[in-house]
Order: structure tokens, then C-alpha cells, then sequence
């Protein structure tokens, strides 16, 4: 059995972080309240998250994987010890996960008040700009 | 009539970077004080006469 870890983040809204997920697996759990993770071998574990990739999705041999929101409004990724270290679910993957979380932040924040006119990326920096007229 | 721009750019460990260029004065808060709270870090701010920037730290909290 592999053991669970945890690891802080700064991720702040639920949404976001699900739909940044979305863009590396087929399916993602948001829920209100925390859920059970499950390991490999279908076994309930004590950790519970709000965000939930089943381990079907995250690998072959794999445990869920979860993020838990804390009493401070800031989510914790729960990784088993197996996908951290053999499927690199880890601090380098967190930055990843942190430039699609800003995109969708981005969208969320400014898309209801201004246009997205443009969005490009170039050597892995993305460049977004919004527009609005006013009067 | 003027036009407001929001130029975010996202390197890809997720530090964030926000400037904001013909919105007057304070108004430049309201702008970007949504997308502050979504990204969760802090500011640093850098007002010019017609421009704000503003540099979030990752979203990574390092050790």
C-alpha cells in the first residue's frame, strides 16, 4: 500500500483548479464536501479531498489523487508516495498545474467585465489580452 | 470613450505577471482584485502616471 502525502499549494478556487485539471485527464470530481480517496486496490482510504482524479484516470497501478481545501481557503494536493515519485505527480508538476490554474483564474476574473482579444504562448510563457471600451 | 487593457502573462512554473493600462487611478484595484484573490498570491505593485503593473508569486508554495 502507498502511502499518502501532502503537499500545500496556493490554488484558491475550486473551479479553476478542476477545469486545469481537465486539460490532463478525462474526468474530475468537484465536490462541496470532502469525499473518501481510494487506493489501488479499490481500498477507501482515511484521506478526503474536494477535487478528485480517480485512479483509473491517473495511471495504471495508481491511487486517487485529491486536493482538500483547508480551513484557510487554500487547497492541499493528497498524492500517494507511488504516483509522486514513479508518475511525477509532484512539485515540478504543481508548477505546471499552477500556469493552466492562472489561465483559467484569468477567465473567470476578467472574462464577464472584458474581451479576450488575444492569447498566445511562446518558450512556455502565456501572454493573454483583455479589452474593454468605456465610456 | 477610452479602451482599458489587461496584459496577464504566465510563465510556466505560474508566476503571474498583470498590467493594466488606461484605467485611472484606483480603479486599477477593481480591476485586477478578482483575479488577485483567485491566484492567491501576493502583489507587488508598481503604479506608473497611466500604468499599473503588477507581479504575483507562484502558486507553488515552495520549501
Amino acid at each position: 500500500m502507498s502511502h499518502y502525502t501532502r503537499q500545500p499549494t496556493q490554488f484558491v478556487d475550486g473551479e479553476c483548479l478542476a477545469r486545469a485539471l481537465r486539460e490532463l485527464f478525462p474526468k474530475v470530481e468537484l465536490h462541496e464536501q470532502p469525499q473518501p480517496l481510494y487506493g489501488y486496490h479499490g481500498d477507501v482510504r482515511p484521506e478526503k479531498a474536494h477535487v478528485i482524479v480517480r485512479r483509473q484516470h491517473v495511471g495504471s497501478s495508481s491511487n486517487d489523487l485529491g486536493f482538500v481545501r483547508r480551513p484557510d481557503g487554500r487547497y492541499e494536493l493528497i498524492v500517494s508516495e507511488f504516483d509522486s515519485g514513479t508518475l511525477g505527480y509532484n512539485a515540478s508538476w504543481l508548477g505546471w498545474l499552477s500556469q493552466k490554474y492562472a489561465v483559467h483564474a484569468t477567465q473567470k476574473a476578467l472574462g464577464k467585465k472584458f474581451q479576450r482579444v488575444s492569447k498566445t504562448e511562446k518558450n512556455g510563457r502565456i501572454t493573454m489580452k483583455y479589452r474593454r471600451v468605456v465610456a | 470613450m477610452r479602451t482599458e487593457e489587461v496584459t496577464i502573462v504566465v510563465d510556466a512554473d505560474g508566476q503571474v505577471s498583470v498590467q493594466v493600462s488606461g484605467v485611472k487611478g484606483k480603479s486599477c484595484l477593481d480591476v485586477t482584485k478578482e483575479l488577485e484573490r483567485l491566484l492567491g498570491g501576493e502583489v507587488d505593485r508598481t503604479p506608473t502616471e497611466e500604468m499599473h503593473q503588477l507581479a504575483l508569486r507562484p502558486h507553488l508554495v515552495r520549501h
